[in-house]
């Protein structure tokens, strides 16, 4: 019995003890980090074939935008308007810039206000590559490459830390963003 | 058994149950409590106290929560109501909740707010953060087992939720007064479910309204919304769905053209009261606590007087007035709340 109760306390200390999961937030703050809103299921084009010169970032004039890093906003225009989205139950906000036809959205860090993702629909803009909503999917394939992930509708290359998102309708391009990669 | 044997056993016996006491204790004791901070995380099991002789039960989010007050539907028609709603509150969640409540009572009536249809299992919403908001304080029940392996994410364990500590553990060094003083109590936070919120701020600016590639919702959810639907008809229950008032997220034309199919197929009500905002008075400008996503207490009050009428007349949701018992727990309820609102 004496050795019972022994094991049932070494059992009891071990699951008090025992660590989180892999991946938990070990603060114990129930609010953990967003996940990534990038979908990554779906088919995976087993042709490498890639332009490793292209960098998944977007310009205004001579200001390289690239989600993942602080947003510039004391050198951009003033946007045309700011929209702030919380969350049901405060878990954090992004900010969401438009400027003319593009949106940002950045999302405060300790270190600063991040760039989230850029976004845009309109055929008004393009990518620096050239790329714009309402070219057909192959114009970005042939640009971008062919080492992508797709799913359904959804195609999206990473590089750096950086999905550049291509959303289609009947294989046309509807909308490009580029979105930082979270863990 | 001899003398000597039995009082060892007794000791041994003893010995295990303060051993697992002060681990019952210990996982009590880090677990987070939503009593003052995250209150939302303490919604759904304020119910427990107050479960039963509920005509409207409403199911959802925290469109739900923050834009229905039950007390004004009372006010306004005598109508007895409970809100169980949580924050983000997806539509498994949505049914297992439901499947719960259905246990303890059998309204008449069950209101479901249909923004949860667009969020499907790959959803960028789904965090384990709101999963514990809900289902953490949840009493344990085959529903609760159901409601956890619906919503884990992959880097969510079961025994997690069992065991708070195995989650919680390092809260331990970052335990506050809530912690003991909500050790073995819980207080109300809500009003039969509904959060109060009167702080103003207009409506502002919102993201750009996305073309999507797909309107159309995703399967899981109408396998869920139909699961929904046939509980509510073996209990005699009449499902209402509707569409709060909230300016963001988008609800699009194409949503809306599929919960009309929906209702239509089923002949069920589908209220969608972001077309109706002129009707009911809403103002954004004064009605709404976050620029538009939720009303405050003022717009609650609008859309639930609203639709208050609209339960009693199209719905026969029964003034409960002349019940004696009821209006003394009501009129005592609505005294506290109305002053409550004076701050």
């Amino acid at each position: 019995m004496k050795q019972l109760l022994l094991f049932l306390l070494a059992a009891l200390l071990t699951l008090a003890l025992a660590a989180c999961s892999p991946n938990a937030n070990n603060s114990g703050n129930p609010n953990t980090p967003a996940q990534s809103d990038s979908d990554n299921g779906g088919e995976s084009n087993a042709d490498n074939q890639t332009d490793n010169t292209v960098v998944y970032a977007y310009k205004i004039g001579k200001i390289v935008l690239t989600p993942g890093e602080l947003l510039p906003l004391d050198q951009l225009p003033t946007p045309d308007s700011v929209a702030q989205v919380d969350s049901c139950a405060g878990d954090g906000y992004d900010n969401f810039y438009t400027f003319g036809n593009l949106e940002i959205t950045g999302h405060p860090t300790a270190e600063g206000e991040i760039i989230y993702s850029i976004y845009f629909f309109s055929p008004e803009v393009a990518t620096p590559e050239g790329v714009k909503p309402g070219d057909p999917f192959t114009k970005a394939a042939d640009i971008y490459g062919s080492d992508y992930t797709r799913n359904h509708n959804t195609v999206i290359y990473t590089k750096d830390g950086v999905d550049l998102i291509f959303v289609l309708t009947d294989e046309n391009i509807l909308s490009i963003e580029y979105m930082m990669v979270t863990e | 058994m001899t003398k000597k044997r039995t009082l060892t056993l007794l000791r041994c016996l003893a010995i295990l149950m303060i051993l697992l006491l002060l681990f019952a204790g210990l996982n009590r004791l880090v677990e987070p409590k939503y009593m003052t901070a995250l209150v939302e995380g303490s919604m759904l099991s304020q119910y427990y106290r107050e479960a039963g002789g509920h005509d409207v039960i409403f199911v959802g989010d925290c469109e739900v929560y923050a834009n229905f007050s039950p007390l004004e539907l009372y006010r306004e028609k005598g109508i007895t109501a409970y809100v169980r709603g949580s924050s983000q509150q997806l539509i498994w969640q949505s049914y297992y909740v439901l499947k719960e409540t259905l246990r303890y009572e059998t309204p008449k009536a069950v209101v479901w707010n249909v923004n949860a249809m667009r969020y499907g299992e790959n959803a960028a919403v789904i965090k384990e953060s709101y999963n514990r908001l809900a289902i953490d304080q949840m009493r344990w029940s085959a529903e609760k087992v159901g409601i956890i392996r619906a919503s884990m994410t992959e880097d969510e364990s079961f025994l997690s939720y069992v065991f708070p500590i195995l989650r919680y553990h390092s809260r331990i060094y970052d335990l506050t007064k809530e912690d003991l003083t909500y050790f073995f109590t819980e207080q109300d936070t809500t009003w039969n479910g509904h959060l109060m919120n009167q702080e103003v701020k207009p409506v502002g600016s919102f993201p750009a309204k996305r073309p999507l590639a797909d309107y159309a919702f995703p399967a899981i959810c109408y396998d869920y919304l139909d699961q929904m639907r046939k509980l509510c008809e073996e209990k005699g229950v009449e499902l209402i769905l509707v569409k709060a008032p909230s300016l963001y997220p988008y609800w699009y034309d194409e949503y809306d053209a599929q919960m009309e199919a929906y209702a239509s197929e089923h002949n069920l009500a589908f209220y969608n009261f972001t077309e109706m905002v002129d009707e009911l008075g809403i103002d954004f400008t004064t009605d709404t606590y976050d620029g538009g996503y939720h009303l405050n207490l003022a717009g609650a009050k609008k859309l639930s007087a609203y639709f208050a009428e609209t339960l009693a007349t199209r719905h026969g949701i029964p003034d409960r007035r002349n019940d004696p018992e009821i209006k003394a727990v009501y009129d005592e309820k609505l005294a506290q709340y109305d002053e409550a609102q004076k701050g």
